[in-house]
């Protein structure tokens, strides 16, 4: 599963968008995944894996425990040992 | 969507600037034909005319918060249409072309040899006979409500030569339409 | 003036002025006005025959846009696609987060959209601009909320405003963690209803 069915998962997330203009991707993916570009961006840097995921949430949901859902979600699929920091940004509020 | 086709253009263009893609949508289907209309007159071409109309649109989004009255939406973004239609033809053309002394082309309008069947009819024909430069100058004063200043910056001119084209289209048309009276 | 053969240089009506002058002084809406020009019967005639022309040309416009169809849908779509449908997104308005390696924000583009949906839900009401005044960067700080909106004149104003307040509040409240310290609603227009299918003819 890569991060962006991953996020898509989470109940309340109604859409998945873009998460950045330039999307840096790693030769070593933290989540094999097989589509060509990810919305979930995932960037290395020194200090680990930056991953930053943009979702659309339903009005009649909460926006704020939605996205702490989805930034476990996420974390929970980063491997043991590996480092990595989540932004989890709600971009619209649907409906 | 029918609640806000209810809605004044003030209030869609202050949701669009905000972001409102679906409000935009009802300002563009609400005064698309106009500013479609005006672009023909203005360009004497349909195929220029939706360029125009197209790239002015796409700016006009982009460019919304500068907009201080929004109640005036219609009026700014049929002068953003002015400026993508004339610097459409002003790009096709060498800046010293002698164009003033053909007429333009147009294809906005059948063709008219015979007697015209009314009045618009014998007005388009008239326009389209105009030499470009004229056309342009009446267009934009007498359907745009443009000043020679606005004109001249739009065209590229100095405001005394848009005085003196715009009084040489008026002779003209004036002339070919005395016929209707 | 110079004696020349040019049967102009004397001017429409030989009062001196050319069509230059005549066309400028239409536009300058004959003010100041020019006595040789607004006694003389050939320069009255011709300003007149290019005050009627114009009127024309406006008339020749209206005529055009009635005939226009209705926006060729697959421009609308072509737009539609260039803009974008990404909400403006502006800032990113923190929320706590649980986990300290994860932040969390909701943009101020969905915060305007969910404060346009909310105002929307009330019946007779469009809402048109919408703004988060204070630091909405720092949690808890508070903020004010302020909205225009257009209304249907079919009650009072200051219950459907209030209506909107409360809606506005709720939403807020369930999406960003802002201390909103109060609502600022204005009205800024008014809009009529749609005639409903069901209703009789105009009369």
């Amino acid at each position: 599963m890569n991060l962006d069915d991953i996020v898509r998962a989470v109940p309340g997330v109604l859409a998945l968008y873009s998460a950045a203009p330039a999307v840096v991707t790693s030769a070593r993916q933290l989540v094999a995944g097989a589509g060509d570009v990810s919305l979930v961006s995932v960037r290395e840097n020194a200090e680990g894996a930056e991953i930053i995921a943009s979702i659309g949430v339903g009005g009649d949901e909460q926006a704020p425990r939605i996205a702490a859902a989805v930034s476990a979600a996420i974390l929970a699929a980063v491997p043991d040992g590996v480092s990595a920091s989540v932004h989890v940004r709600v971009s619209r509020v649907l409906g | 969507m029918s609640a806000l086709e209810e809605a004044g253009d003030g209030i869609l263009a202050q949701r669009a600037a905000d972001g409102d893609a679906t409000a935009f949508e009802v300002l563009v289907r609400r005064h698309g034909p106009y500013l479609r209309a005006f672009a023909i007159r203005l360009t004497g071409s349909i195929a220029d005319a939706d360029d125009a109309v197209q790239e002015a649109l796409i700016a006009a989004w982009r460019q919304l918060s500068t907009l201080e009255d929004t109640s005036k939406v219609r009026a700014w973004m049929a002068s953003i249409v002015a400026r993508k239609g004339t610097d459409a033809l002003r790009s096709r053309r060498p800046a010293d072309e002698l164009d003033d002394e053909r007429p333009g082309d147009d294809d906005a309008g059948p063709e008219r040899q015979a007697v015209a069947s009314s009045r618009m009819d014998a007005l388009s024909a008239v326009l389209a006979s105009l030499p470009e430069g004229q056309r342009q100058c009446w267009v934009l004063k007498e359907m745009g409500g443009y000043t020679y200043e606005e004109i001249a910056d739009r065209l590229d001119l100095t405001p005394a030569t848009v005085r003196g084209k715009l009084a040489r289209a008026r002779v003209t048309v004036v002339k070919e339409m005395e016929a209707w009276r | 003036m110079a004696m020349t053969n040019d049967p102009d240089a004397m001017g429409i009506g030989d009062t001196g002025y050319t069509i230059d002058d005549l066309s400028a002084y239409l536009d300058r809406g004959r003010t100041p006005a020019i006595a040789a020009i607004d006694t003389n019967a050939e320069c009255q005639a011709l300003l007149a025959s290019m005050e009627r022309v114009g009127a024309f040309g406006r008339e020749l416009l209206a005529h055009d846009v009635a005939a226009q169809p209705a926006v060729d849908e697959g421009r609308i779509a072509a737009l539609l696609a260039t803009i974008g449908q990404e909400v403006r997104a502006g800032r990113d308005i923190p929320l706590t987060s649980p986990d300290p390696r994860a932040t969390l924000s909701v943009t101020e583009g969905a915060v305007r959209e969910l404060v346009r949906a909310a105002g929307d839900s009330v019946d007779g009401v469009v809402v048109g601009s919408c703004s988060l005044d204070g630091d909405v960067m720092a949690v808890g700080s508070p903020v004010r909320v302020a909205l225009t909106i257009s209304v249907v004149l079919n009650g009072p104003v200051r219950e459907l405003a209030e209506t909107v307040r409360q809606r506005v509040f709720t939403a807020v409240l369930a999406h960003t963690e802002l201390s909103v310290e109060g609502i600022d609603v204005t009205v800024t227009d008014v809009h009529q209803p749609r005639r409903r299918l069901d209703e009789g003819s105009a009369s």
